[in-house]
């Protein structure tokens, strides 16, 4: 789920940081043996050394940034990628704003390197490099070191811990944010009435408060070990000062310590403020690969030649099923109020709800599922953030002009002439009636054999309901149109020869 | 608000109204940060003097330069300690007040305002919005102080120290402020495009994602994918040309910064070996003390290059909430009272306007609201009730009835009630007169079960539920925003009849698409592009 390990850019950043604290302890040492003058002091190397590592930091930094960017852009589009082909004929249930927070996530998860791996690797890089130098040289103040190394580690796996229970509550509590105030938002037309009830004041209003302690929590726990280890090396630098007598006098290396504690904020300030961090990546990590969706019900082969029979068929949600004979050509109108179950059997029907009850064709029992000649038209037209084109035949990138053309005509969309045009957020560019028609053409150039159409006419006005009427049954003469619908045109009407009330 | 108005100003003028956000504190965190960074630059003085007397005299610290060193340090630890303490305190109060003040405005505008967006977007302005000002409030705006007031100090005190290396500073001073500019706009445009091509990855995700039903019908599931991976890809390497420019705003400043340390190390090591000459005498305590002190001029801005996106997403936040967290949007309306009679002219509301040439409204009236559908009704009865500005006195006691009735997930008695108290007699009552107690006494715990995220109920069965709720209440006002509109004819006529039977002895205004009878109306108003004629 991570993939590739971006080593370039890791690298680039460990050298990028290393350079910068490499630079300020060489520095002082340089200056301090220049003062000290010993008699053959080659002051040109050390000089050449000190610029050549700003030239390797600054190199290193842009470096960094640019194979980190492209690496996140990349490993977005990746991870998305991975997550969408996971998705395939699955069915995803979501509340409102699901499918946009699942975005952000993969965006999260794929900032792990950048924002969390590089940093700490960092650190364990210019921990190992100090302490392995200090010691090896026998420095005055080496144990100060290891015990900063020490503590250093026992921070940051106490963060690390931290950060994650933390992040875990947040995310817990965020989610019955999400739910309480969906409730809230939505019932705002009864807060005149709540608000009486309770002289003026909300009893169970949702409150953020708590989400952002947490979040602050987590930040705040990395700057207050960053304190700590701060608060560590004064006393050690200071310890270091007054303890030492003579040790390591006359010797410009003898500094190498007391800058490195003098500077720690500046070279694991990034890595301990940040460790706390992982525990959000692990909580996108866990609900990106969590997305699973429900599967759909199976795809099916076979075609009926003569009838259809339905014997207490419906959505496996619905208690009561459906008995009917439909022909294998021609149109049948499925009636009834709202929430009468014309959709789940339309859905049913059409593989994309489990499904309960038997199916025969031509008297032969049949497994419902998916068939690749029925299509589907949903109430509430999808249109895609796409060209007019791409929308009749997501399938298809070769769709010819002409038979785009010939099916916005069917459906009285010829005055859309540019196939390019650009149809914007949800077919933003379309009217409600003109995304209807569009759902149908997109049908039509799917040569279905059989239609199942969820509430076609409604928010077409008169003339273009009489349009699709007219197409619609002209269609029935060659396949099977099945038509759920609450208003009833009269054309419709007069020419189905089945009309089931449920 | 002015579109040219500032994030700072707009800030000042309706969010930080009445102490919500203190410039005490802001002030404060500045204050504890500078002195932070002077501390840090005696300590550096005391640290440089030690290090010295250990090098070259051989000899161990004099209490002077200890004593300086602590107290530089320890100044340094609690101002620290100190500031982030403040800085947390203060931002979670302050997120706690912007969250009220948002629940003021809600509670105020209510519907009218709520009924504007999706529920997903107030969410985000809640979530998202209101954290990203506060973070940009305490975080960029602090550091914007410290990253002027802080090289100057430096800069003074390095003057004191070294002629030479204070004057080649101060000649790079002016570069100052123009690298504030290129690393503020170089970190805007950057964060602009990088934001925009994650945005538009993110979009197209999104869409696909809700359309998987499509996918799957129609078979496109694959060539989708395949469109968004080559969409990706392309977006990326598009982006990369973009961003490596911007990218060199941030380089110059580590390289000024990265140099600056070099270069001054360079300096003062040939100085101190008298290669150099420049007519300054220098020893090590000076020169170590000015190779640290040298990058605080940088390291503060560098800092602020850190926090910019702060002020990119505080940007839209003030875009999106506008002046919902204004006082005013919050408290400018009067307190509601009981209706004897009401007489309205001339404009009574702007966006959407409102007028009449004459209106009366009288205690017990019927008033029958006709117009077509975007003509001023709702806002009408939104203007009555106070949810809108205009009316000195809004309607005290009334009850709004909307198009589509809202089912709580708790129970069918927590719906009805709403937290309030009434007798098991009288909610036995409300029920039977909206005919809904067969369907109660169906329900598998009666009256204390759980309608949870599904309701059982078909859309009439929800609207009888809120009109018991309403019945319930016994408002002295009814207001009925086309309660029957998704309705089939036959369940619009019963409602209509059970809705009249119910609020026979009330002040009631009824706006409705669907026909009803004259006779049961006192008055007929009739809005037409926002002006209402009786």
């Amino acid at each position: 789920m991570l993939g590739r390990i971006p080593f370039i850019s890791l690298l680039l950043a460990i050298i990028h940081t290393s350079a910068g604290l490499l630079i300020l302890i060489f520095s002082s040492w340089f200056i301090a043996a220049c003062a000290l003058m010993p008699a053959n002091f080659n002051y040109m190397l050390p000089a050449v050394i000190i610029r050549g590592l700003a030239l390797t930091r600054i190199g290193a930094g842009y470096g960094h940034m640019w194979l980190a960017h492209h690496d996140l852009l990349g490993r977005t589009t990746w991870l998305r990628s991975q997550l969408f082909s996971r998705l395939k004929d699955k069915y995803l249930p979501t509340r409102a704003g699901d499918v946009e927070r699942l975005a952000t996530q993969t965006e999260t998860l794929s900032s792990l390197w950048v924002g969390w791996v590089a940093h700490q690797a960092s650190a364990v890089v210019l921990i190992l490099l100090s302490v392995g130098i200090v010691s090896s040289l026998a420095l005055p103040g080496t144990k100060t070191m290891g015990i900063m190394a020490f503590s250093w580690l026992l921070l940051t796996v106490w963060l690390v811990v931290y950060g994650l229970r933390t992040a875990k509550k947040q995310v817990q509590e965020e989610t019955a944010f999400r739910f309480c105030s969906e409730h809230f938002l939505n019932s705002s037309s009864l807060w005149h009435m709540q608000l009486k009830e309770h002289n003026g004041r909300f009893p169970s209003a949702p409150d953020l408060r708590s989400v952002w302690r947490d979040h602050q929590r987590i930040e705040s726990a990395g700057q207050w070990a960053l304190w700590c280890l701060q608060g560590l090396a004064i006393v050690g630098l200071l310890t270091l000062f007054w303890l030492n007598k003579n040790q390591g006098f006359n010797d410009p290396t003898s500094l190498i310590v007391p800058m490195l504690l003098l500077s720690i904020t500046d070279w694991l300030g990034r890595p301990l403020t940040t460790a706390a961090h992982y525990g959000r990546y692990r909580q996108a990590y866990e609900s990106v690969n969590q997305n699973e969706g429900e599967p759909l019900p199976e795809a099916v082969s076979g075609e009926a030649q003569e009838h259809i029979v339905l014997k207490d068929f419906q959505s496996a949600y619905l208690s009561q099923g459906v008995n009917v004979r439909l022909p294998a050509k021609g149109l049948v109108i499925l009636s009834g109020p709202s929430g009468c179950g014309k959709s789940s059997l339309l859905l049913a029907l059409a593989g994309m709800t489990q499904a309960q009850g038997s199916l025969y064709f031509d008297g032969k029992q049949v497994e419902a599922g998916r068939r690749e000649n029925w299509v589907y038209v949903e109430q509430s037209p999808f249109v895609l953030e796409a060209t007019l084109k791409m929308n009749l035949a997501p399938n298809n990138l070769k769709l010819a002009d002409d038979d785009a053309h010939q099916a916005l005509n069917e459906f009285g969309l010829a005055h859309l002439s540019d196939l390019e045009m650009w149809l914007g957020k949800g077919g933003r560019r379309l009217s409600g009636g003109e995304g209807r028609r569009l759902s149908l053409a997109r049908a039509w150039l799917a040569k279905p054999a059989v239609w199942l159409i969820d509430e076609p006419f409604e928010g077409l006005d008169t003339a273009n309901v009489e349009g699709v009427a007219e197409s619609l049954v002209t269609q029935s003469k060659t396949t099977l149109v099945i038509i759920a619908t609450h208003v009833l045109p009269t054309m419709v009407a007069e020419k189905a020869p089945l009309i089931i009330e449920m | 608000m002015s579109p040219s108005q500032t994030l700072s100003s707009w800030f000042q003028q309706s969010v930080a109204t009445n102490d919500a956000a203190s410039g005490r504190v802001l002030v404060a965190l500045t204050f504890l940060q500078v002195l932070r960074d002077v501390a840090l630059i005696a300590a550096y003085w005391g640290f440089a003097g030690i290090v010295s007397e250990w090098t070259i005299s051989g000899q161990s610290a004099t209490p002077s330069m200890l004593w300086l060193t602590a107290i530089g340090l320890v100044l340094v630890w609690l101002t620290t300690g100190f500031s982030i303490f403040l800085n947390h305190r203060k931002r979670l109060q302050l997120s706690g007040a912007l969250q009220q003040r948002l629940m003021d405005t809600f509670f105020h505008q209510q519907h009218a305002l709520l009924r504007q967006q999706s529920t997903f977007y107030w969410q985000t302005l809640w979530q998202m919005h209101l954290p990203a000002i506060v973070n940009w409030h305490f975080d960029y705006r602090v550091q914007q102080q410290v990253a002027v007031v802080v090289p100057l100090i430096a800069l003074v005190a390095i003057f004191t120290v070294n002629l030479v290396v204070g004057a080649s500073l101060l000649i790079t001073l002016p570069i100052v402020p123009l690298f504030m500019v290129i690393v503020g706009k170089g970190a805007a445009s950057l964060h602009r495009k990088h934001f925009i091509a994650l945005e538009r990855l993110g979009r197209l995700f999104v869409d696909r994602v809700s359309a998987l039903p499509l996918l799957t019908v129609f078979r496109a599931h694959d060539t989708q994918q395949q469109l968004l991976d080559k969409a990706g890809h392309r977006l990326r390497d598009r982006t990369m040309k973009v961003v490596s420019i911007a990218f060199l705003s941030t380089t110059i400043l580590d390289f000024f910064s990265t140099l600056a340390v070099a270069l001054i190390a360079v300096y003062i090591g040939f100085t101190l070996l008298g290669e150099f000459d420049l007519g300054e005498a220098i020893n090590l305590q000076q020169g170590l003390w000015l190779l640290l002190t040298a990058p605080l001029l940088l390291a503060e801005m560098k800092k602020l290059g850190q926090f910019y996106h702060q002020k990119a997403q505080a940007e839209a936040a003030r875009e999106a909430l506008q002046d919902l967290l204004s006082e005013d949007a919050a408290t400018s309306g009067a307190k509601g009272k009981p209706l004897t009679s009401l007489t309205l002219s001339g404009v009574l509301t702007t966006a959407p306007e409102l007028s009449t040439s004459g209106l009366r409204l009288n205690q017990g009236d019927k008033v029958l609201l006709s117009g077509a559908s975007g003509a001023g009704k709702t806002v009408l009865m939104e203007y009555l009730c106070g949810q809108r500005t205009g009316l000195e006195a809004p309607l005290g006691d009334y009850a709004l009835l909307t198009q589509t009735p809202v089912v709580l997930p708790g129970s069918v008695k927590e719906n009805l009630t709403l937290g309030g108290y009434y007798s098991a007699e009288e909610l036995d009552n409300v029920l039977d007169a909206v005919a809904l107690s067969d369907w109660v006494q169906a329900l598998p715990a009666g009256i204390n079960t759980p309608m949870g995220e599904h309701p059982p109920l078909s859309g009439g069965q929800g609207q009888r539920l809120a009109i018991a709720r309403v019945l319930l209440r016994q408002p002295q006002v009814w207001l009925l925003d086309e309660p029957t509109a998704h309705l089939p004819a036959q369940q619009h006529d019963d409602i209509s009849r059970l809705i009249r039977l119910a609020c026979k002895d009330a002040t009631v205004i009824w706006a409705s698409h669907k026909p009803l009878p004259a006779e049961w109306f006192t008055q007929h108003w009739v809005v037409k592009d926002g002006d209402i004629v009786c």
